[in-house]
C-alpha cells in the first residue's frame, strides 16, 4: 500500500504542477514542475503565501470565491493566469482539493496544475482575430449595400436621363434634359471616388502610425476653421489630462479631429453660443477622446444604426453629404479603435474615440 | 377617362422626381402629384391631413434611401398613423437598392404593396396607375 502510494505521488509529480500550502495559504510543498514554470527555486518558494504568484489578472471576487469554496471543504476547479518570477505569466488549469481534519475542517490544501499556456494564447488569438474578421465582415456588407445603392442610383438617373432624350421628340425638352446628365456624372463621380478613399483606408494596413503630439496636432487643426471659430463666437474648451501624445497615423488623426470639428460647427444651434469640448483620458490600455458640442444634436431613436453609414444624413444642410462619420469610422476602425455618440436633440451630441495605445 | 386625383412621391432623387412628374403628366391619369424630399416632410403632412381625404393621396411612391428620415422610419411611423386615416393609400417601394436584404424587408411589410427596383419605365407607371384605378 505504502510502496503504491509513493508510486501515484511520483507519477503525479512527473505530469502536474503541484503545491501544497497550509490552511492560511502558506506554500508548504513546491514539487520540481511548479518551481520550473514559478521560475522560483524550492527555497524561495517554501514558507511564501501563495499569493506570490498571483498576476493580478482575476477580479478579487473571483479570487475570494475560490477561497470561499475550498475554506468550506470543497474542491475548485478552473483556470487561473499566474505570475513567474520574472514576471512573465502564464495560464493553469487547477484543482485544489482541501485536506481536512478529524472536524471536517481544512488543514491543508493541494492545488494541482496543468500548463494550459499555449491553448489560452491561442484562444485569445482567435478571438482577436474574429473580432477583426467581424469588422472586415461589416465592412463587406457596407460595401455591397454602397455598390449596390449608392453607386447604382447615380447610373440609373443617367440612363433614364438619356432615354427620356431619345425618346423625346421637343427640342426645347430634351435641351431642358440634357443638362440634367452633368451634375450626375459628377455626383457619380464623387461617390466613387470617396468608395476608393474608404477602400484604400481598409487596405492601409501598413501605412505608417506616428507618434502624434496631442496639442500640436489640435493647434493646427484649430488654426484651419480660425475664420469660423471667430465668425460663430464660438469657445473651444481643451482638456488633455495628461495624454500628450497618440499613437495613430497622421492622415487618420486629423481627418478625424477635423470632420468632429467641422461637424460641430455645422450643426451648431442657433439658440445658443456654441461651445466646443475636447476632452482626453488615459484609460487601462486605451486612450478615449471626447468631442462635445451643444449644437442640434441628433436624434438616436431613429438613426442611431445610421450615424456612420455613408450618405446618411441628419439635418437639413447644403453641406451635408454624409461621408465624414463614415470615413473617420473606416479610418478609427483601421487601428483596431472604436468610435461612438451620445447625443440628444437640442442639447448636442458627444463623439467618443478610443485608440489603443500600443499598436500590435 | 377616370383618374386618381393625388399621386405623393417621397423621394430625395430630383432627376427621378422630375422624370417621373413629366412622365405622369403626358398621361393625364393623376391630377395632382405632391413629393416630399424625405420622408419626416412627408409624415408631418399625412399628421396634418389625416382627417381630411381630399389632400390625402391614394398612391404613394416611396423612396428608401432619404436624409433626415429614410423610408423604412417612414413606413414605421406610418403603421403608427394608418389606423387614424380613412382612406386606403396604396405604397410601392421605388428604390435603386438591388440589395436583397431591403427587397426582402418590403415583401415582409403589409403596408408595402410591391417593391420596385428603379428605373421605372413610363409604362410601369402606367400599369399601376391603370390597376389602383380600376381597383377604385
Amino acid at each position: 500500500m505504502k510502496n503504491e502510494l509513493s508510486d501515484y505521488k511520483q507519477a503525479l509529480d512527473e505530469s502536474a504542477i503541484v503545491a501544497i500550502t497550509d490552511q492560511k495559504g502558506t506554500i508548504i510543498h513546491a514539487n520540481d514542475n511548479f518551481c520550473k514554470i514559478s521560475k522560483y527555486s524550492r527555497e524561495e518558494l517554501i514558507g511564501q503565501d501563495h499569493r506570490i504568484i498571483n498576476s493580478g489578472f482575476h477580479p478579487k471576487e473571483f479570487i475570494r470565491e475560490i477561497w470561499t469554496t475550498i475554506a468550506k471543504g470543497e474542491i475548485w476547479k478552473g483556470e487561473l493566469k499566474n505570475k513567474a518570477k520574472d514576471g512573465t505569466t502564464y495560464w493553469v488549469d487547477t484543482t485544489i482539493v482541501p485536506f481536512l481534519n478529524e472536524a471536517g475542517k481544512p488543514y491543508q490544501y493541494i492545488a494541482i496544475r496543468s500548463d494550459i499556456t499555449f491553448r489560452k494564447e491561442a484562444e485569445e488569438n482567435l478571438i482577436k482575430y474574429s473580432n477583426a474578421l467581424e469588422i472586415t465582415n461589416k465592412q463587406l456588407v457596407d460595401f455591397c449595400n454602397i455598390v449596390s445603392h449608392n453607386l447604382r442610383a447615380p447610373l440609373i438617373n443617367i440612363a433614364m436621363l438619356v432615354d427620356f432624350i431619345e425618346q423625346s421628340e421637343d427640342e426645347e425638352e430634351r435641351k431642358e434634359v440634357q443638362v440634367k446628365i452633368k451634375p450626375v456624372i459628377n455626383h457619380l463621380l464623387e461617390v466613387f471616388n470617396e468608395l476608393v478613399e474608404s477602400i484604400q483606408i481598409q487596405q492601409d494596413a501598413g501605412i505608417k502610425i506616428d507618434e502624434i503630439v496631442l496639442e500640436d496636432c489640435l493647434e493646427k487643426i484649430l488654426i484651419g476653421f480660425e475664420t469660423q471659430i471667430q465668425e460663430y463666437n464660438a469657445s473651444i474648451k481643451i482638456d488633455l489630462d495628461g495624454v500628450s501624445t497618440i499613437l495613430s497615423p497622421q492622415k487618420y488623426i486629423e481627418s478625424i479631429f477635423t470632420n468632429l470639428i467641422s461637424n460641430a460647427l455645422k450643426y451648431r444651434s442657433t439658440q445658443r453660443k456654441l461651445e466646443i469640448k475636447i476632452k482626453a483620458q488615459q484609460l487601462k490600455d486605451t486612450i478615449l477622446i471626447a468631442v462635445s458640442d451643444n449644437g442640434l444634436g441628433i436624434d438616436l431613436n431613429m438613426h442611431k444604426n445610421h450615424i456612420f453609414k455613408i450618405r446618411k444624413t441628419f439635418h437639413k444642410h447644403n453641406d451635408a453629404k454624409g461621408f465624414g462619420l463614415y470615413l473617420i469610422k473606416t479610418q478609427v476602425e483601421a487601428m483596431g479603435g472604436r468610435i461612438w455618440v451620445e447625443s440628444t436633440v437640442d442639447v448636442g451630441s458627444t463623439f467618443f474615440v478610443e485608440f489603443k495605445t500600443l499598436m500590435i | 377617362m377616370k383618374t386618381i386625383r393625388n399621386m405623393t412621391l417621397i423621394d430625395d432623387d430630383d432627376i427621378f422626381v422630375f422624370l417621373t412628374k413629366k412622365a405622369i403628366q403626358t398621361t393625364n391619369l393623376v391630377e395632382l402629384i405632391k413629393v416630399f424630399g424625405n420622408g419626416l416632410d412627408a409624415i408631418n403632412f399625412l399628421k396634418e391631413n389625416c382627417n381630411n381625404s381630399d389632400a390625402l393621396p391614394e398612391i404613394i411612391l416611396l423612396d428608401l434611401s432619404m436624409p433626415i428620415m429614410d423610408g423604412w422610419q417612414f413606413l414605421d411611423e406610418f403603421t403608427k398613423l394608418a389606423p387614424k386615416i380613412d382612406k386606403k393609400i396604396t405604397i410601392y417601394i421605388c428604390s435603386s437598392s438591388i440589395s436583397p436584404s431591403d427587397v426582402l424587408l418590403a415583401k415582409k411589410n403589409n403596408l408595402v404593396s410591391d417593391y420596385i427596383i428603379k428605373p421605372v419605365s413610363k409604362e410601369k407607371l402606367i400599369e399601376l396607375i391603370k390597376g389602383l384605378i380600376d381597383a377604385i
